[in-house]
C-alpha cells in the first residue's frame, strides 16, 4: 500500500575532516495524508536532522524517503528547489520572517512564487492577524511574527506543512494558540503537519507520534483519539 | 589563547583581510609611488647633470671674450673651474637636399660634457660629432656640409666648409627636445667641433662652474646661485671694459694706418687724435645666464612638478575608501563575533583584550598592505611614469630607484590610524553592551518605509521584489554611504582617464585644423626682397593658393625671473585660410600698432591678462615693448602675433621677410609641391603640417599609458569596494538569505534577491560619480603642465557614457564572482537556533 510519506531505512552521517557523526540511522517509519505527526525526543536526537531531509534542506546518506510514491531522496538540487517551493512549507521556531517587508509581504514572499497559492490576504485573515498586515515584524510580538510565519507556510498551499519547534520561543498560552491554529488548519483543509517538539505532552493532540532517540526510531505509535489542544495542559 | 583565536581567524576569513590589505596597499603604493617619483626625477636629473658636469652660470659679452678672461674668472673664489667655448649657428645641407640650421659649440673639457652614443670625440680640427636626437649612427663616416647659402661672416668663422662626423652625442646642455630657433631659421639639432675647428680667434661665451653643489632644482641651488651673479657681473663687466679698450687700440691703431703718412710739422704738434666713428665698435653689453635660463634644466624641473600635483589629489580617495573599508569589514566581524565576545567578557577578559583581538586584524592586515604598496609603488609607479616623460628628454638613463623611508613612516602611521580607528570604533560600539547582552541574539534592524513608498503611482507598480530592493537600500545608511563614495569615485576616475585622453588627443586636429588651417609654412634662407618675393610666387604658381609673407623669429618672453620661448610673426594681416586667432567664439582682429595677440597658455603661465603690457627679447637682445590686446585659444608652442609697423618701428629696422604661410591649390600633391620647394635655392626649409601632425601625435600616444594607469586603478578600487560591501552584505543577511532559499526560491532568483540591491546602488553611485568626476578632471588638467602644450578641459560626451557603463561592469564581474558563494549557503546550518 502507498503511504503518503515513507521513510525506509533512512541514514545521515555528518563528516567533518576525520570525525563522523552519526545524525540518523535506520530510520523507518510511514506518515498517511491529513495526519497530524508529532515527533518527540531529547535534545540531540535528530529530529531537527530528520525534518530538514524530509523539507528537502539536506541529503540523506543512505535509505530512501518518499512522496506520494515519488523518491524525493533522488532529486536533483533544482528539483529539492521546486519541491521546496511547491510542496512542502515550513515553519521555524525562531520564525525567520524577512525584517524589511511587512507581515503581508512577508506571506506574499512566498506566495508569489508557487503553482497555486492561496490568498496572502486571506490566509493573514484565517490567522487572526487582519489587523496588523501592514506591521513590521519588529512591530508584531512573538505569537504574531510567528503566526505570520504559519501563513506564509499556508499560503503556498504545500502538501505537508513542516513545524520545527514552533512554540519553543513562546510562552505557554500563546503557544497553546499557535498549536491550535496548526490542528485546526489540518483538519479543516486535511493537510498534512508535521510537527517537532521535546515536550512530550504534545503527543495527545497527534493522529501518529514518533519517538525519535539518538538517531533511530525507538516507537512509532498510531493515536486513535486524538485530542483538541484546548484540553491539553502541561 | 585569545592570540591564537585571532590568527585563526585570519587564517579562516582570508578574504576579508585581503580586502582590507589590497585596499591599503594600493592607496599607500599611489600615493608613495606618485611621491617618490618626484623625487626620483629630480635625483635622476641631478645625477645626470652633475655626471656630465652641466654649467652652472654662462658669461657672454657682445665683444666676446679671452683666454685672459677665463683666467679672470677662474680667481674668483667661488669658480671652480670655467672654459671658453665658441658658439656659432650655421645653415648646413642635408642629404635630401633641404637645409637646416645646426648650433654648433666647441668641445670644452670639464663643463658641459657630452654622452657619446656611437663613436667616439672629435679630435681633429675637421672632424665633428652630431645630436643624437636628431641623427642616427648611420650618418658616422659621413660629412657635415656647410651650406653655401651661408654668409660671407658666417663661413669666415669656420675653419672648413665640411666636417667628418665621427659619432653622435647627447649634451646636458640640450637636456630637452627643443632645440630652439636662430636668425637664420628653425633648429633641427645641434654639432660640437674642436676649438681648432673654427678659426675666429676669441670666445663666444664662458662657461663655468661654481664650487658649492647643493641639490637640484633646491631654495638652497637658487640663492646661492643668485648670490654669485653680481660679483661675476662685476668681473665680467671688467673684463668686457679691458677688451673694449683693447679693441679701440688697435682699432685705432688700424684707422691711423690707414691715414696719409705724418709730415714732421703734425708730429711736432703731438700725435693725432683718431676717433672712431658711430657704430664701429659699439660698447659691450654683458650678459651672465644661470640655469633657468636652459630649456631643458627648467623643463625637468617643470615636470617633475606636474607628478606632484597628481599626487595630492589620487591618494585622499584611497585614503577615504581604505577607512570605509575597514570600518565596515571589522563592524561585521564584531557583529559576527558577538556571542563570543559575550563569552569573553563573561569569562573576565578586559575590553581591551577583546578588542585587541580586532585591531591587531585590521593592524596586521594594513602592515603588511603598507608595506607591500610602498615597494611595489616606490619601485614601478616611477618607472612607468618615467618611461612617458623620457621621450622629452634626451636623459638616456634609467629612472634612479629612491625609497623613501620617511614617507613610509608617514603612510603607515596614517593608513594605520585610520585602519585602527576605524576598528575601534566599531568594536567599541558593541563592547560597551554588558555581556549578558552580547549573548543575546542582536535584535536585527527594524524595517522601515521608504520615502519612494509614499508616491503610491510609482511604489504599486514596481514589482514586489524589486519593493524589497528599495527599502534595502535606504534601510543601511552606512553602505549606501560607502558605495557612493567607492564606487562613484570608480565612476569619477574613469571619467577623469577619459577625460584625460579627450583633452589631450584632438589638440593636434584643433591646432592644425582650427587654429594653424595653413598647409605649409616656408622658411627662407635670406630675407626676401619684394622682387624675391614675386620671383617665388611665380615659380610656384600652381601649387600655391593663397599665402602670406611674414617675418618670423623666436624671442623670449620676459617676466619676473624666468623666460619663455615664444615664435614672434610680424606680418600684414594673416586672413583666416592661414590662421584663425579665437578666443572661443570670438575672432580677433589683427593687432594694431606696438599690440600683441599672444596665446592662453603663455597668459596663464605667466599671469597675462588682456591690457597688460609685455616684453619680448631677441637673440640679440633687442627688445620689443607690446599691449595684449587678445588671448587666443592655441595647444601647441608659443605664438605671438604683431604688426608689421610695430617690429619696424620699435627695433628700427626693416621687416626681413624669411617665412610663408602657404595653402596648397586644389589638385596639388603635397609631396611633390614640398621638394619642388625643397629645390627652389631661396627656400630654407618647410614645415607641413601634416609632419608636424604625425610627430606629435606619436609623443602623445605616451600619455595614453597614463590613461592606463588611471583605469587599472578605477577598476581596481571599484572590485575591492563592492566585493566588500557585497561580502559583508550577504553575511549579515545570511539567515535571510537561507530562509528564501527555503521558501523554494531557484538560485537565480536568489541571487537576483541579493544582488539586485547591488547593482541600483551601483547605477546610483555611479551617476552621482560624474560630477565627482569632471571637477577631478579639471584639477588633473590644470596639474598637467607641459611647457608648449595646453590641453584645456574637453570631456566628450560618450566619455559620459563609459564611464558609468564600465563601473556597472565591475559591479556585474563581482557578483558573478560573489554568485559562487550565494550557492555555498547551507540553508541548515545558517538557521541554525540558538539551543
Amino acid at each position: 500500500m502507498e503511504h503518503f510519506i515513507q521513510f525506509e531505512n533512512v541514514g545521515k552521517t555528518y563528516i567533518s575532516g576525520e570525525v563522523k557523526v552519526k545524525a540518523l540511522e535506520h530510520v523507518n517509519f510511514t506518515i498517511e495524508k491529513g495526519e497530524i505527526c508529532v515527533i518527540v525526543g531529547p535534545s540531540g536526537a535528530g529530529k531537527t536532522t530528520l525534518l530538514n531531509i524530509l523539507g528537502g534542506m539536506d541529503k540523506l546518506s543512505e535509505g530512501k524517503i518518499f512522496l506520494e510514491g515519488t523518491e524525493i531522496s533522488a532529486f536533483s538540487k533544482r528539483e529539492l528547489t521546486a519541491y521546496r517551493r511547491h510542496d512542502v512549507g515550513f515553519v521555524f521556531q525562531f520564525y525567520n520572517l524577512i525584517q524589511n517587508l511587512n507581515a503581508l509581504e512577508n506571506v506574499e514572499l512566498a506566495s508569489q512564487i508557487c503553482k497555486n497559492p492561496l490568498d496572502a490576504s486571506e490566509v493573514m485573515e484565517r490567522v487572526g492577524l487582519g489587523e496588523r498586515k501592514k506591521n513590521f515584524p519588529s512591530q508584531l510580538s512573538g505569537g504574531e511574527q510567528q503566526r505570520v510565519a504559519i501563513a506564509r507556510a499556508l499560503a503556498k498551499n504545500p502538501k505537508l506543512l513542516l513545524c520545527d519547534e514552533p512554540t519553543g520561543a513562546l510562552d505557554y498560552v500563546t503557544g497553546k494558540q499557535i498549536l491550535k491554529l496548526l490542528q485546526d488548519t489540518a483538519r479543516q483543509t486535511k493537510m498534512t503537519v508535521i510537527i517537532i517538539t521535546h515536550n512530550s505532552a504534545l503527543t495527545a493532540m497527534a493522529d501518529r507520534v514518533i519517538k525519535v532517540k539518538n538517531g533511530t526510531v525507538v516507537e512509532e505509535t498510531r493515536n486513535e483519539t486524538p485530542i483538541p489542544v484546548e484540553e491539553i495542559s502541561w | 589563547m585569545i592570540y591564537k583565536n585571532t590568527i585563526r581567524q585570519i587564517r579562516g576569513s582570508l578574504g576579508r583581510f585581503l580586502a582590507i590589505f589590497a585596499i591599503v596597499a594600493l592607496g599607500v603604493g599611489f600615493f608613495a609611488g606618485l611621491r617618490v617619483s618626484e623625487e626620483a626625477f629630480r635625483k635622476t636629473g641631478e645625477e645626470y647633470f652633475e655626471e656630465l658636469k652641466l654649467y652652472d652660470f654662462r658669461l657672454v659679452s657682445t665683444l666676446g671674450l679671452t683666454e685672459q678672461d677665463v683666467t679672470e674668472i677662474l680667481k674668483l673664489s667661488e669658480v671652480e673651474h670655467a672654459a671658453g667655448s665658441v658658439s656659432s649657428d650655421v645653415i648646413i645641407r642635408d642629404l635630401d637636399g633641404s637645409n637646416g640650421v645646426l648650433h654648433t659649440h666647441s668641445v670644452i673639457s670639464g663643463i658641459n660634457c657630452l654622452d657619446v652614443k656611437a663613436g667616439r670625440l672629435p679630435a681633429a680640427a675637421d672632424e665633428c660629432v652630431l645630436d643624437a636626437r636628431k641623427y642616427s649612427e648611420d650618418k658616422i663616416g659621413g660629412y657635415l656640409e656647410l651650406s653655401s647659402e651661408n654668409s660671407e661672416e658666417t663661413f669666415s668663422r669656420f675653419k672648413y666648409d665640411k666636417y667628418k662626423v665621427v659619432g653622435i652625442v647627447n649634451s646636458p646642455y640640450y637636456a630637452n627636445f627643443e632645440r630652439g630657433s636662430s636668425s637664420l631659421g628653425a633648429v633641427a639639432g645641434f654639432a660640437y667641433l674642436t676649438p681648432e675647428g673654427y678659426t675666429v680667434d676669441y670666445y663666444t661665451e664662458i662657461f663655468l662652474r661654481l664650487k658649492q653643489r647643493h641639490t637640484l632644482y633646491s631654495e638652497e641651488e637658487k640663492a646661492y646661485s643668485e648670490a654669485c651673479e653680481p660679483v661675476l657681473e662685476e668681473r665680467l663687466s671688467e673684463c668686457a671694459a679691458n677688451r673694449y679698450e683693447e679693441l679701440k687700440e688697435e682699432l685705432k691703431k688700424e684707422l691711423l694706418s690707414s691715414l696719409p703718412p705724418a709730415t714732421e710739422e703734425s708730429l711736432g704738434q703731438g700725435m693725432p687724435e683718431v676717433t672712431i666713428p658711430d657704430g664701429m665698435l659699439p660698447e659691450p653689453s654683458v650678459y651672465v645666464l644661470g640655469r633657468s635660463t636652459n630649456v631643458g634644466y627648467v623643463g625637468l624641473e617643470n615636470d617633475s612638478g606636474i607628478v606632484s600635483g597628481i599626487s595630492k589629489v589620487f591618494p585622499v580617495f584611497f585614503f577615504i575608501v581604505a577607512a570605509l573599508v575597514c570600518v565596515t569589514t571589522m563592524t561585521r566581524m564584531v557583529e559576527e563575533q558577538r556571542v563570543q565576545n559575550g563569552t569573553l567578557k563573561a569569562l573576565g577578559y578586559s575590553d581591551l583584550a577583546i578588542a585587541g583581538q580586532y585591531l591587531f586584524y585590521s593592524g596586521s592586515a594594513s602592515f603588511s598592505g603598507c608595506v607591500a604598496g610602498f615597494f611595489v609603488g616606490s619601485r614601478y609607479l616611477p618607472m612607468v611614469i618615467w618611461e612617458i616623460y623620457h621621450i622629452m628628454y634626451t636623459i638616456e638613463r634609467p629612472i634612479v630607484y629612491l625609497l623613501d623611508f620617511k614617507l613610509f613612516a608617514f603612510c603607515t602611521i596614517l593608513f594605520l590610524i585610520a585602519a585602527l580607528g576605524a576598528t575601534w570604533f566599531a568594536a567599541a560600539g558593541d563592547l560597551r553592551e554588558a555581556a549578558a547582552e552580547l549573548i543575546r541574539p542582536k535584535a536585527p534592524q527594524p524595517g522601515k518605509r521608504v520615502f519612494l513608498e509614499r508616491i503610491d503611482v510609482i511604489w504599486k507598480h514596481l514589482k514586489f521584489l524589486h519593493k524589497v530592493s528599495i527599502r534595502n537600500i535606504f534601510l543601511f545608511k552606512k553602505r549606501m554611504f560607502m558605495m557612493i563614495v567607492g564606487v562613484g569615485g570608480c565612476t569619477a576616475l574613469l571619467l577623469t582617464g577619459f577625460g584625460i585622453r579627450d583633452s589631450i588627443q584632438p589638440i593636434v586636429d584643433y591646432q592644425y585644423n582650427e587654429i594653424h588651417v595653413y598647409d605649409l609654412a616656408v622658411s627662407f634662407l635670406e630675407p626676401q626682397s619684394p622682387e624675391a618675393q614675386e620671383r617665388f610666387l611665380a615659380n610656384h604658381a600652381t601649387d600655391i593658393g593663397n599665402y602670406s609673407f611674414a617675418h618670423t623669429e623666436t624671442m623670449e618672453l620676459m617676466t619676473n625671473g624666468s623666460s619663455d620661448s615664444v615664435l614672434l610673426v610680424a606680418a600684414k594681416e594673416l586672413g583666416p585660410t592661414l590662421i584663425r586667432l579665437q578666443n572661443g567664439s570670438e575672432s580677433y582682429d589683427w593687432p594694431k600698432k606696438d599690440e600683441v595677440i599672444l596665446d592662453y597658455r603663455l597668459a596663464r603661465a605667466n599671469d597675462i591678462s588682456i591690457g597688460d603690457v609685455v616684453e619680448f627679447r631677441d637673440s640679440e637682445f633687442h627688445t620689443l615693448t607690446l599691449k595684449v590686446v587678445g588671448i587666443f585659444d592655441n595647444y601647441i608652442r608659443d605664438y605671438a602675433y604683431i604688426c608689421e609697423e610695430t617690429y619696424e618701428t620699435q627695433l628700427e629696422t626693416e621687416l626681413e621677410i624669411n617665412t610663408a604661410y602657404m595653402n596648397l591649390s586644389e589638385g596639388t600633391d603635397a609631396t611633390e609641391a614640398v621638394s619642388k620647394l625643397l629645390g627652389d635655392d631661396a627656400v630654407a626649409s618647410v614645415d607641413a603640417t601634416e609632419d608636424q601632425i604625425e610627430m606629435i601625435g606619436n609623443m602623445l600616444s605616451s600619455l595614453d599609458y597614463v590613461i592606463l594607469i588611471v583605469l587599472v586603478c578605477a577598476g581596481a578600487l571599484a572590485f575591492i569596494v563592492i566585493y566588500n560591501l557585497t561580502n559583508i552584505s550577504i553575511r549579515e543577511r545570511i539567515r535571510e538569505i537561507a530562509t528564501i532559499k527555503v521558501l523554494g526560491f531557484y538560485e537565480g532568483e536568489t541571487a537576483a534577491y541579493v544582488f539586485r540591491e547591488n547593482l541600483i546602488l551601483t547605477l546610483i553611485s555611479s551617476l552621482a560619480g560624474l560630477p565627482m568626476g569632471v571637477a577631478l578632471h579639471r584639477y588633473v588638467m590644470a596639474q598637467i603642465k607641459i611647457k608648449s602644450m595646453y590641453f584645456g578641459h574637453r570631456i566628450l560626451p560618450m566619455s559620459y557614457v563609459w564611464a558609468p557603463v564600465i563601473t556597472f561592469l565591475f559591479a556585474v564581474l563581482v557578483d558573478i564572482f560573489m554568485y559562487f558563494s550565494l550557492k555555498k549557503i547551507n540553508m541548515t546550518e545558517s538557521l541554525k537556533s540558538i539551543d
